[in-house]
Formats: structure tokens, sequence, C-alpha cells
């Protein structure tokens, strides 16, 4: 017995030692905060794939050479994850200094106060001029509420790919800015076709707008009304505009249905050469097709119009975080990363299209050797952009409303009855939002 | 008299003494029960009473949150559903699988350890891997599911994109880790004594009414128990649902409460909203606890305690 | 009669080796799908056995994620928990076991029914709660709570000290031993199989945990194995084979640790479960 208790306590000799070490490793890393240093640290979160990354970080280290007092911690967050992230750190008392934020989201973080007035800035920084950005852009999802909270960095626009090779084929002429809904069903139906005569369709005429609010804004309509208090898609302008793309996919069959979309994806079929037209934004270009399509040319053409010409915007931005002690060194960091170099030179490896009209115009975008030729289509559209509504429970909002569209698009409901089932959810929401 | 009294308080001196040494040695528990789950329980049903999103100043509303989430709330609705139903369907699945598994392999023939360990493994492994695993298999393009389904002539399904199979897509993934069940099982079966089947053979009972007659009544705390937790987690499914269908599926057809209850906290600061629904879903664990409680009378047997 | 037994073994032999196979098959394709050429990954009929064999995966897939970092991030946490959750588990389960005090019964029932109670529903307010107390994006919210020990273990080990005769405390009292040195000298070495079972199950449990890190981490650095596996998917939501090899290496160390310790992983779910 008493042998035992012995053999233990020379256990615990070297054993509470290595305890005590394990438990202050796991307690206590991770609060380290590094005092008496001169430099100040801007944590700085943005998303990002593996080139985007390095070139952020080309640009970063450039930043701390030239601002050896400022230090850039690069955290790197999904895209879906950013949101989230700003939220909670915010409610935990710890959010970063400087976010990338998308129009997606930029609403709701700056009416909820996340982000910091940049106006003043602006006012007493005279090297910055805020005119060469597309106002599309400051006021889509740069301003809120009259006050500027973001510099917007890049566009995503809207756009429909075409298929060079199969139009040559059947001998059709290209989409053009004269092409609307029913001029685009007609070449679709021409280019659906079951190819091997097994009885399934193997070629499709287009492949719809994941985005399908891109067609309530084509026929006129709208999401919310515009003092944002109700949701306007229990009017025909809007069911009918969702009805019509699910048409597309569910009653003329021109665009793969939810299970042939399932096998391979729209996005794939259309660089595997099975897909017309195929409506995609603009980064498509660069992230999706650049390696992964082969076998054909393609270009790219305007949304065809519906009662309206309208395309869905929407983009990047930069800001400072409202909690952050150092916003001056902030914004020295914000006009750094919005500045023209470094959009050129992400016009020139992505074709991601820059929010200056400076550098947007210059040959360094217009005039890039690879496809799409007719890139130019995109800065045109930018008059017609549409970006989502300001309204502040908009990612509620949005994954409430494609909870339910989504089973418009899939043939199980007509829109009308989604769309009568999604207001008053909608509404009850918008009713709550300023609470 | 005197002598008697002395030895009295020393007695309670003891008492005392060994009173308080208890306390000390329950105190960890005592501290944590009383800071980490009374508190934060009353403290959320404070928030719950509020709107607050932790940033601006809370601003009391009574019971306002409650009465929306009753009364004008679809997602609540449709999360209780989604997640009955996948208590309805994994629970006695799930429950009737793991039993018939630790049958098999109570047959007490060789390389059962083998067997008993290749089953057991989904279960201990980390829910994020598990979970990526699964969306990959589910895969329409590309999944190893639709393909095997194909082998047997069954057409793909879309699983997780389309609103009649995203759920069933939770219980088969769920039915995966049996092995947890199975082994507690086949620990209860092991500890039937073999006098009862013995006894039963005399009786000339065959494999069919000994099952029903011996092995299910001797294990029915165990399934008992077994119910309970399996009830209790599936009000708790997350990882799986955060990560499959992060917005809770086409239709909302795998808004798992505590999907739910996570968004409208952490993804869109309502706290007060969410600590009203976490309110809900401890009066609705504690009642299906209670009824199944209530119910266990019935056909739980219990063996008379041997000990002490 | 022998005859039939050895039927109903066969038979159990065909249907274990039928349910074994279907969950190797996710396994199988795990593996496979990892060591795969990415050109090889959407083929139709599927390849089972990649050709060729990509061992540059796992390579690109942990220069992606820092693993060591996160490794050493995911092992500080679960360590620490394993420890304080054995070493407070077990002086309460001893306090419940071996002690007199007013009022026990009624604590013990307490206990045993937070069990029960999903974790979820004090979410919101102990977010709070270590916020205010500037613990956001630290460990300390992820570790601490192991110090109040686990109803769970507590219960477990309680079971265990029962088993233990107490004519040992005695003796040892008697010797002039206190109550502190009768835990920790005479019944804590007398149940090291529980320990061992609590030990893993702390492991386990920590090691997999996703939505506490989820919740508490933001900072990339101090991500664990879990969180940052699914950070990884957010990045590379098509880069299966990135993404399985990644998956491997997450299960890897759990395997290891299942084939290392089985029995006292059995050991745990056979004690806790029947005498629930």
């Amino acid at each position: 017995m008493s042998a035992s208790g012995f053999r233990t306590s020379r256990l615990i000799r070297w054993l509470l030692p290595v305890l005590a070490i394990i438990i202050s490793a796991g307690l206590l890393s991770g609060c380290t905060q590094r005092k008496g240093e001169d430099k100040v640290t801007l944590r700085f979160v943005s998303w990002g794939n593996e080139s985007e990354e390095r070139s952020l970080r080309t640009l970063i280290d450039q930043f701390e050479k030239t601002h050896p007092k400022i230090k850039i911690e690069l955290q790197i967050t999904p895209h879906v994850r950013v949101f989230d992230k700003l939220m909670i750190s915010t409610a935990g008392g710890r959010p970063p200094d400087v976010t990338r934020v998308s129009s997606m989201w930029f609403h709701p973080c700056a009416a909820r106060g996340l982000f910091a007035d940049l106006g003043p800035f602006v006012k007493r920084d005279k090297s910055f001029d805020l005119s060469d950005f597309y106002p599309q852009a400051i006021d889509g999802w740069g301003k809120h509420n009259g006050r500027l909270y973001a510099l917007p960095t890049d566009i995503d626009i809207y756009a429909m790919y075409y298929n060079k090779d199969m139009f040559d084929k059947a001998g059709i002429s290209y989409p053009d800015w004269s092409w609307d809904w029913s001029k685009y069903l007609e070449v679709s139906k021409k280019l659906t076709k079951d190819l091997n005569g097994d009885g399934r369709l193997d070629q499709w005429g287009t492949a719809t707008d994941q985005f399908w609010q891109s067609y309530v804004f084509q026929n006129g309509g709208q999401l919310v009304s515009s003092d944002q208090k109700h949701c306007m898609l229990s009017q025909p302008a809007a069911y009918e505009a969702i009805q019509w793309e699910s048409d597309l996919i569910n009653k003329y069959h021109v665009s793969p249905n939810a299970e042939e979309n399932a096998q391979i994806g729209p996005d794939k079929l259309f660089m595997m050469g099975k897909i017309g037209m195929y409506i995609s934004g603009s980064w498509a270009a660069e992230l999706v097709f650049k390696d992964n399509l082969k076998g054909f040319t393609y270009d790219v053409a305007p949304f065809p119009k519906g009662k309206e010409r309208v395309t869905f915007i929407g983009g990047g931005a930069y800001a400072i975080m409202s909690r952050s002690e150092h916003k001056d060194e902030a914004w020295e960091f914000l006009k750094w990363m919005t500045g023209p170099e470094y959009q050129r030179e992400r016009a020139v490896d992505s074709q991601i299209i820059p929010s200056r009209r400076s550098v947007a115009e210059s040959g360094a975008y217009l005039k890039l050797a690879k496809p799409p030729a007719h890139r130019k289509v995109f800065l045109d559209l930018i008059l017609y952009g549409k970006p989502e509504p300001s309204v502040s429970v908009m990612p509620e909002m949005r994954e409430i409303l494609n909870a339910e569209i989504s089973l418009a698009l899939l043939g199980k409901e007509s829109a009308k009855d989604a769309c009568k089932k999604v207001t008053p959810v909608v509404d009850q929401l918008l009713r709550h939002q300023d609470e | 008299m005197r002598l008697i009294k002395r030895k009295a308080s020393k007695k309670g001196r003891l008492a005392r003494k060994e009173a308080f040494e208890g306390y000390l040695c329950i105190a960890p528990w005592l501290i944590g029960f009383l800071l980490l789950t009374l508190g934060p329980m009353v403290f959320s049903f404070v928030i719950s009473l509020m709107k607050w999103d932790l940033i601006t100043p809370a601003k009391f509303v009574g019971l306002e949150n409650y009465k929306t989430i009753f009364t004008d709330d679809f997602r609540f609705r449709q999360s209780l559903k989604v997640t009955a139903l996948y208590a309805a369907f994994s629970v006695p699945l799930g429950l009737i699988g793991s039993l018939s598994l630790a049958l098999l392999l109570n047959l007490k023939l060789k390389g059962m350890r083998l067997f008993r360990s290749i089953f057991y493994i989904p279960a201990i492994l980390p829910g994020v891997a598990v979970t990526m695993l699964w969306l990959w298999i589910l895969k329409p393009q590309g999944g190893i599911l639709n393909y095997i389904l194909g082998l047997a002539h069954i057409g793909p399904k879309p699983w997780l994109s389309d609103p009649a199979w995203a759920l069933p897509s939770f219980v088969i993934m769920s039915l995966w880790g049996i092995g947890g069940g199975m082994i507690i099982y086949l620990a209860g079966l092991q500890g039937v004594p073999t006098q009862l089947y013995e006894a039963a053979e005399i009786d000339g009972a065959g494999s069919w009414t000994k099952f029903w007659t011996v092995t299910i009544p001797m294990i029915s705390p165990t399934i008992f128990f077994n119910l309970i937790m399996g009830i209790i987690g599936s009000f708790q499914v997350f990882t799986a649902s955060f990560i499959m269908t992060p917005n809770g599926g086409p239709g909302y057809s795998t808004l798992f409460y505590v999907l739910y209850l996570y968004q409208k906290a952490f993804k869109y600061l309502q706290m007060g909203y969410a600590s009203a629904l976490a309110w809900i879903l401890f009066a609705i664990v504690l009642v299906l606890t209670l009824i199944v409680f209530k119910l266990s009378g019935r056909w739980v047997y219990y063996e008379a305690e041997v000990k002490q | 009669m022998r005859r039939m037994q050895k039927k109903s073994s066969l038979l159990g032999y065909a249907l274990l080796l039928v349910g074994s196979g279907i969950v190797m098959i996710p396994f199988f394709w795990l593996i496979s799908t990892s060591l795969k050429d990415p050109a090889n990954i959407f083929l139709d009929p599927p390849q089972w056995i990649p050709n060729p064999v990509r061992w540059g995966n796992y390579a690109k897939a942990l220069s992606v994620m820092p693993f060591p970092l996160y490794l050493l991030n995911t092992v500080k946490i679960t360590l620490t928990c394993l420890v304080l959750q054995v070493l407070s588990s077990s002086i309460v389960a001893f306090g419940f076991a071996r002690m007199r005090f007013p009022g026990k019964n009624a604590l013990f029932i307490v206990l045993l029914s937070t069990m029960m109670l999903p974790a979820q529903v004090t979410m919101v307010s102990v977010f709070k709660i270590w916020s205010s107390l500037g613990f956001y994006d630290t460990f300390v919210p992820l570790t601490l709570p192991a110090a109040f020990g686990s109803a769970f273990f507590i219960f477990l080990l309680r079971q265990y000290f029962l088993s233990v005769p107490i004519e040992m405390d005695e003796a040892a009292r008697i010797d002039g031993a206190g109550t502190f040195q009768v835990w920790w000298r005479v019944l804590l070495p007398q149940v090291k199989p529980a320990l061992a079972a609590v030990a893993i199950f702390a492991f386990m449990t920590h090691w997999n945990d996703f939505m506490g890190p989820l919740i508490y981490l933001s900072d990339p650095s101090k991500r664990t194995l879990a969180l940052a596996l699914w950070a990884f998917q957010g990045q590379y939501t098509t880069d299966w084979h990135l993404l399985m090899a990644a998956s491997t290496v997450v299960m890897f160390p759990l395997l290891v640790l299942f084939f290392a310790a089985q029995k006292y992983f059995i050991q745990g779910v056979v004690i806790s479960g029947v005498k629930g």
C-alpha cells in the first residue's frame, strides 16, 4: 500500500512540472500581447486563392518596406466566412483593423457600425482622389446612408460567355447588344441538341444565371420596396421573371436541369463545350476558365435585355474597422491597397476589373492578349449595373430567399407560389431589421 | 454525561471537517456548475428578454422574442420539423443497426476483435473530417454513392441539392457511425448471464424466443440509455449540417435546430432571439427526456440492485 | 446441432464481411481520392486504384495549411484539457464516492441531470462572459472549462471508486493519511484503467471539437486542426484530392491512438454505456 504510495509520489515529482507546463501552454498561448514595440501591427482580413494571396503578400511586403513603423498581419479567411468572422470578432471584442469586404455584406456591416467613416480621411488627405473610382462601385458598396465606409477595389459584373465554335457550326450569328429574352430563347432552342441520339440531351443552348435576381431586375421587378420595408417578390414583374428562368430549365429544357447539373455542374459543362451561352461573372474568365477550357474559343456578350437592360454588379472593397485603435495607419494601408499600381497588376494577371476608371480604361485591362476578346463589354455594362439592395439584413434575407426560390428553379413549385410563400417571411425580417 | 457530550462534539467536529473536505473535493465541479452552467442559464434567460447584438446597447423587449418564435417564425417551425424527422429516422434505424451488429459480433467467432475495430472506427473520427469525406461521397458528380447505386441500377440522386434527398443524406451518414452504439450493446450482451439462456433452453425456447424473452429485457437499460442519448444527440446535430449545408439546404430541408440557433447567434448577431431559441431547446430536451423516462417503466427491466 | 452452428457462423461471417465492406468503402475512397491526379477525380466509372499515384497531394495539402502550427495548437488545447479533466473529474468523483456531506445526493442528481443539458443552451451567454473577460480569440474558453470537470467523467470515475473496497481508505487513514492523500495515493492508483479511459475520451472530445474553436478563435494562426480543415474546404472547395489528403491527415492521429489504446477506448464505452 504505502509502497505504491511512494511510487506515486516519486512520479509526482516529475509529473507536476510537466503538467504545469502543459496547462500553462494551453491557457496562456494565444494571450500573447507584444508590448514595448514601437511598431503598429494591423490585423488585416482578406479572402483569396493562392495566387491572390501571393500578390497580396508581395504588396504587403512593399508596403512594410516603405512604412517601416507598420506591420501587417494578413489573415486569409475563406470568402464565405469573412462576414461571420467580422460579426463574431466584433461581438467578441477583438475585431481586425482592416478588412476586405464584399458587396454581399458591405451594407449589413456598415449598418451595424462595424466600419469607420472614411469621409474625414478623404477630406484631410489631399493626395487621394475619390473621383477616379466608378460611381457605381462607390454607391454600390462604398457608401452607406450617404457616408463613405469602404474603398472599392474591383468590380464583378455579370455577362454572357458564349462558345464561338458552337455558333459557327450552327451558322448563327454571335450574340450582341440587340439581343433580348425572346431572341435568346430562340437561339437557345436551336443550340439544344441530343447529339448522339440516345434520347438524352447532351448539348444545351444555355445555362441560366445562378444569380436569379438578375432576371427580376431585368423584368422591372424589385426584391424590396424603395423604403426597404416590404418584399416585392409577390409582384408579377418579380415572380414572372423567376418563372421565366425556371421555364428555361424545366419547360424549354434549354438549360441543364438540377439533375444534369448535379452530374457535372454548369461551369464544367460549358468548359467541356456542351453549353452555348453561359451566364457568369467577369471573374470566371481567369479564375474558372483559364486552365480548364480547352478545344474551342469563347467570347463574351452582354446579358440579353428583358424589359430593361440590367446586369448584376458587385465587387470588393477595403474598410477600416471602427474599433481599430490605429486608424491613421490603417488609412495609409487602405490607400496602398486601393492604389492604381495594384489594380493594374490584378487586371493584368487575373483580369479583375479595376474600380478606378483610369486603370480600367487603360490598356492594362482592355488590351490583354487573352480571351475573351470583347472584354470591353464588361466595362460598358457597368453603366447598367445594379447591385443587391442595401438592406441591413441582406445576408439573412438572401438565405431565406435562396432556400425557397431554389425550389422554384428546381421545378418543385411555381415561382408564384414560392414568392407568395417567402414574401411574408421576408416582410417579418424587414420589420425587425431596425431593432 | 460530559464524556458523551465531548464525544458528540468531537464527532460533530469530525463530521464538519469531513463535510468541509467533501465540499472542497467537489468544489471544482460546483464552481464550474455555478459559473458555467447555472449562471449562464439564468443569464441566457435574461438575454432572451432582450434584443442585443453584443455590440450596441441591449434593449429590453420582454417576451417578444418568444412570441415571435411561436407565432411568426417559419424557420423555427421548419427547424423543429427537420430535427424531429431526422430523429425519427436516424434514432430507430441506428438503434436497430447497432443492435443487430452487436448481436452478430456476439457470436463468439474468430476475428471478432478485428470486425469490432472496423465498425467502431467511424465513431471516433473527427466530425469535420468525416463530414468532408461524406460531402465527397455524396457529390453527385464524381461521388461514389451514386456510382454504387448505379451498379444496382438505381439512378443517380442529387442528394444534398434536392430537398427530398438532403435529409436522407444525413441519415445515411449517421448510420455509418453506428459502431459507437454497437460497442455499448456488445458490452450489454456480454453482461447477460449465460444461465438465463440455459434456463430458457431447458424450457424449450428457440433462438427467437430467447432473444425476445432474455436478451431484450436484459439489455433494455442499455437500449434506454442509447435512446435518450440518441434523441438528445439528434437535437444537437451541428457540425455535419454546418459544413454540408451551411444555409440550411434547399427549401431549408436540412435546417437543423442548432444550425438555426447558431446562425441567429453568431452570424446575424441576434443574441436575444438565439437565447430564446436556446431556452426552448432546453425545454424540448427536458420534456423529451421526461417522456422517455416515464415510458421506460413499462419496458425497461432493472435487476434488483445487488450492491450494498 | 453442430451443423446448424456452423451454418449460422458462416452466415455471421458473411454478414460481417459485407457490413465491414460497406463501412470500409468510404475509407478506401478517402485514401484513393487523396492520391489521385486531379484529372482522374471525376472519371466515370470512377478509378478505384489511383494511377498515377500522387503522393505530392499530401505535400501540397500540408504546405497550404501550416500543419505543424495547427497540430501544435490542437495538441496544446487537447493535452491541457486532458490533464485538467482527469485531475478535476477524479477529485470530484472521489468527493461523491467517499465523502459524507449534507446535500450530497441532491448535488449528485444535479450533476447527472447536467449530462442531459445540451451545451448549446448556454452558448450565447458563455460567449458573452468569456469575451467580456477579454478571452475571445484565446485558448482559455476552450481549455479552462476542463478544470471544472465534466459530469460524464465524474459519473464514470465515481462508479470505479465505489468498486474499490473502503477498507483501503480506512487503512490509509489509520496510517495518518489525509483526505487528499487518500485520493491521490490510494484511490487513483486503483483506478488507472478508468483514468486512462477518461483521458482517452477527453482527448477525443477536445481533438474533435469543432463548435468551440469555430466560435472562439478568429486569428488563423490559432486554428486547431478541425477548424483548419474546415477553412481549407472554404478555400479549395472543389480540389477533392487535396481535401481528402487533408482529411486523412487530420484523422490520422486518432487512428494511431485508437489502435494503440483500443482496450481503454472500449472499456470506457462499456462502463459508461452499461451502467448508464
